[in-house]
This record gives structure tokens, sequence and C-alpha cells, in this order.
């Protein structure tokens, strides 16, 4: 799984670069009256790969902001219990996204809707979301899973 | 029942940000939810997909990974460090003058870089050891070090601001530039501050000749990259050269292409800075969205209207009313994230001030004050705890008790602003 996330994690930071050089290079051929045809559409599609991407890793990482200001005073048994809950409403969550990824992706392929400009299709883009976020609901699902060995071990 | 539902949103919310689940997960979660509930799963499903996809997408957002990216080339790259340096010598002769050049270092940092947490992990290990050295108390040196660091969320570029500009539409460039003159007021108030306790207790900041081995070329080098690309990034920006998501991209191409002629930059560090601001970029625009969620669900509820057109009928001066939302924001900030907080509240409170008259862009300058005091504030002060994370050695309570005096200077400034907003709606005024 981590392999995974880290290797989803470097596509998303060569979605990051190429982004910056393509709107660099679009703003630099402004200076003679050019312009990269599509910029603002393929910097959006770079976005998603960018957030979608490092999803996995930032969730594997813990890296997400929460608040965890009550949960650092609970007993132990509580702060597993906060854990679980977590873990559990963050699966859900992601099997949704999932599950809504596919069918708009879908519904998105066989209406083939396109970008406005250079016609980029759009469904492979809510393909990616949803294959992000069902890794997402591994990583949790992992964690949940280490969660209950740890408690055994002891 | 939809108002209902929109209130027990709202308590649900509360309750379970409190169970360490991450917000943007939680927010997401519970607007499927409710929109579920008003409409239904399907619709539920449907506006989570599209907002996901909306605000990943959002060319207007891609900003934000890209002034992260800027932040995180300048921090690998040891930018900051060569700041510091410059900064020390030219406040060498001043009392607690380590000090102040730590609140310099940190004021143009941030210029460069909108994270308050980078710039508190690399000014505590640059500037620490310094002061150290030195003899300075580590409530001085420490709290210095916590309250300097949160120069960034004030001083552009302001990932708080993007958000705000966005959430509001309002124009990011003129938050940017409102930002400015407040950032440099809190920096100047801070460095009044150092003097005044260094004045008033001499043994806190030891003065002894300083052996520091940097000529006046390295103060000129140091300051220089910074102030060039301050300048391109802010000066495309103000002359309305390019749209936020172009100077973000120029910034961070500039502050690449500067490391690596400077030969600041190895491939490993880069790839670092890389990795990292696609994790952080992550961390937020999944705050966004779950906002964006969480929102849609509060719309449809129409909850935020009702509360707006309650509030503007109350018998009480507009002017109470707005320092109570301020007082609001300032509770909270102290133990809710930033980024979380503007996401949450914004929604709430924003048709309120507008109802009222406010003007929007002070409203931005000054709740993103009022936030940048939550984060040297306990028990959630994040500043504090990233210098404590590094300085494993100084107690966390010297880190908060050195923190305040410098929050009696950002109260002052929201005092301030509240008074005279022309000192953050001047600049903007000028901007074409």
């Amino acid at each position: 799984m981590k392999g995974f996330s880290s290797t989803l994690n470097i596509f998303a930071g060569a979605a990051l670069i190429l982004m910056t050089a393509l709107v660099c290079i679009d703003v630099v051929l402004r200076i003679f009256s050019h312009s990269i045809l599509g910029t603002y559409e393929i910097v959006g599609f770079l976005g998603v790969i960018v957030s979608a991407f490092a999803l996995p890793q930032t969730t594997l990482d813990k890296k997400h902001v929460s608040v965890e200001i009550l949960v650092s005073h609970f007993s132990i048994s509580l702060r597993k219990t906060a854990c679980i809950f977590a873990d559990l409403m963050g699966i859900c969550l992601f099997g949704f996204i999932t599950y809504a990824g596919v069918v708009y992706g879908y519904d998105l392929q066989i209406s083939h809707e396109t970008s406005m400009t250079i016609q980029l299709p759009v469904f492979p883009i809510l393909y990616g979301i949803a294959f992000a976020s069902f890794v997402v609901m591994l990583v949790l699902l992992r964690d949940l899973i280490l969660l209950f060995k740890k408690e055994k071990a002891k | 029942m939809n108002t209902f539902l929109g209130i027990a949103g709202i308590i649900l919310l509360i309750l379970f940000l409190f169970s360490g689940m991450p917000v943007g997960f939680l927010m997401a979660l519970l607007g499927f939810a409710g929109f579920s509930c008003v409409i239904s799963i399907k619709a539920g499903l449907a506006i989570v997909i599209k907002d996901i996809f909306g605000v990943f997408s959002s060319y207007n957002l891609t900003v934000i990974p890209l002034f992260i990216l800027m932040g995180q080339i300048a921090f690998h790259a040891g930018i900051s460090r060569r700041l510091y340096d410059a900064a020390h010598i030219l406040s060498k002769h001043l009392p607690g003058g380590l000090a102040i050049a730590t609140i310099g270092a940190c004021a143009s940092f941030a210029a460069i870089c909108g994270s308050t947490n980078a710039s508190a992990a690399t000014m505590t290990a640059v500037a620490l050891p310094e002061m150290k050295r030195y003899g300075y108390g580590m409530k001085l040196a420490t709290g210095t070090i916590a309250a300097g660091s949160s120069l960034g969320i004030m001083i552009p570029p302001s990932v708080i601001f993007i958000i705000y500009g966005i959430m509001t539409q309002q124009s990011i460039g003129k938050l940017f530039i409102a930002g400015i003159v407040p950032g440099l007021l809190i920096a100047l108030l801070f460095i009044v501050t150092i003097y005044v306790w260094v004045k008033l207790k001499p043994d806190i900041a030891p003065y002894k000749q300083n052996d520091f081995g940097c000529t006046k070329s390295d103060v000129l080098i140091g300051v220089a990259e910074s102030i060039f690309l301050f300048l391109l990034v802010m000066g495309g920006l103000f002359a309305g050269f390019f749209t936020p998501t172009e100077a973000g991209a120029i910034g961070a191409g500039g502050t690449i292409l500067l490391s690596v002629l400077r030969k600041n930059l190895t491939w490993s560090k880069f790839i670092q800075a890389v990795l990292e601001s696609t994790k952080i970029s992550c961390m937020v625009l999944m705050i966004v969205a779950g906002a964006t969620i969480f929102g849609h669900f509060m719309a449809i509820t129409r909850l935020p209207f009702t509360l707006a057109n309650w509030v503007t009928v109350l018998p009480l001066p507009h002017g109470f009313i707005m320092i109570i939302i301020i007082l609001v924001y300032f509770v909270l900030g102290c133990f809710i994230d930033a980024l979380a907080l503007i996401l949450l509240t914004i929604p709430i409170f924003y048709p309120i001030v507008i109802a009222m008259g406010y003007n929007p862009i002070w409203f931005g300058v000054v709740i993103v004050l009022v936030t940048q005091i939550g984060v040297i504030t306990p028990p959630v002060g994040v500043n504090v705890y990233v210098v404590s994370g590094i300085a494993k050695d100084v107690p966390l309570e010297t880190i908060f008790k050195g923190a305040f005096p410098f929050l009696l200077s950002l109260l002052l400034c929201a005092l301030l602003l509240v008074l005279f907003p022309q000192i953050c709606l001047f600049l903007p005024e000028l901007m074409k």
C-alpha cells in the first residue's frame, strides 16, 4: 500500500511540475502575442491529478488537518474508539466517492463529454478520482486492521 | 424543517470535529448526509463527486499548489537561512538584535512562502541555536519564532486569503495587496515588543559583540533574491499583468530557476519539495472540497440567509454585532485550525457582514488577523507545537508564555484595523 500511494504521489508531483511549466511558458509566450491553446483546461485537469493522486499518501502520512485537542485527553480505549470511528467514517465517505466517481465518469463517457476548447474527454479524470478514492479507502482499511492487530498483540 | 436540519448539521459538525476525524472528510460526509436527507441519496452522491471534481479542477484554486510549491522550494533551497543572516547583520546593534532579526527574516520569508509551519520549522532550526549561543532567554527566543512565523498568514501570498477570496468571490489580488500594510505593521509591533521587553528585562537578551561571519555582500544577496521574487509575483498582480494562478506559477518557476542558478537546490531537495507540496496542497484542497459540499448543504437549508436576516434586524448597533463576530473567531481560533475555521464560518458570517454593509476586503483582513492570533494561543496554537517539536528541550508552557506579549501586539493591530479600516484598504483602492 505504501509503495502504491507513493507512486501515485509521484504522478501528482509530476503533474504539479507540468502545471508550473505550462503556465510559465504560456505567460512568456503572451509577451510575444502567442499563447498555448487550452492552458486553462489542461491546468484544471492537472489540478485534479495533483490533488486526487496525492490523497492516498497524504492520508497514509496522516497529514490531514484534524482537531486532536479533546482526543489527546481521552483514555487509551476511548482514543481507540475515536480512531475506529474516524476510520470507518472515512471508509464510508471514500466508498461513496468511488461509487459516485465511477457512475458520473460512465455518464460522461457515454455522453462523449469533452472540454470546450481542446475537446479533451473528461471521463478519465473522473475515473482517476474514483481510483484514488478507492486507494484511500484501502489505506484507511489498512489503518483499521493495524489498529485491531495491535489490540490483539496486546 | 430544512433549517432544523441545517442546525443539526452544525451541531454534529462541532461534535464530531473533536473526535479527531480529518476536518475535510467530516465536512464532506456531513454535507453528503445532509444533502441526501433534504433531497435524495442520488442527489447527495452527485453533489459530492461534482464538488470534488469542481474544486480539484478549478483553475482559480490551482493557485494554491503553485504558491505552496514556491514556498517549499524556497524552504528547501535555504532562502530563509540567508534572510536570517541578512536580518541579523542589519539589527545586530539593537537590544535583542537576534530576536529582531528573526522577526525581519520571518516577515521577508512570509513574502515568498505562505506556510506558517514551514516558516516556524525553518526559523526554529536556524535562529534558535544562535539565540541559545548568545544566552537569550528561551521564553523570548521561542516566543519570537512562534509569533514571527505567524506573519505568513497575513503577508502575501497567503493561502487563507486565496480561500477567502474564492469563497466570497473577492479579488485575490486585492486581498493580497490589502494584507501588505497590516503584515508590516504587525512585524513592526513585534519588533517594538521585543525592544520594550529587552529594555525592561535586559537579562533576557544579553548584549555581546557578535562574531557573525557575514559580510555586507551576504546581506545584499540574502535580501535581493527575496525582494526579486516578491516584486515579480506581487508586481505582476498589482499591475494586472498576471492572474493569481499565473503569479503562483511564475513565483514557483522563478524560485526554482533562481535556486538552481545559485546552486542551492539539489535534485533530492527538489523532489522532496515537490512531493511535500502535493501533500500540503491535497490537505488544503480536501478541506476546501469538504467545505464546498457542506456549504451546498447549508445553502439548501437556507440557514445562513435566515440567520443573516435575523441578525441584521436585531435591535443592536452593527458595530456591536461585528465585535461579537470577531470574538467568536477569536475563541474558535484557539481550538480550530485557521484554514478550517475560515471555511467553516465564512458561509455563515459573510452574508451577515455584507448585509450590515461592511467592506468584504476589510472583513477578510480582520478575520485573517484574528485567525493569526489562533496559531500562537493555547490549546491548539499550531506554531507553538511546531517550535516545540523541534526545540524538544523547551517546555511547551515556556513557548506559550513567550508568545503572550506578541499576542498583545496582534490584538493592538486588530483594534487599529477596526478603528482605521484605511490601513488595509488604501492600497487595494490604488489597484487597476
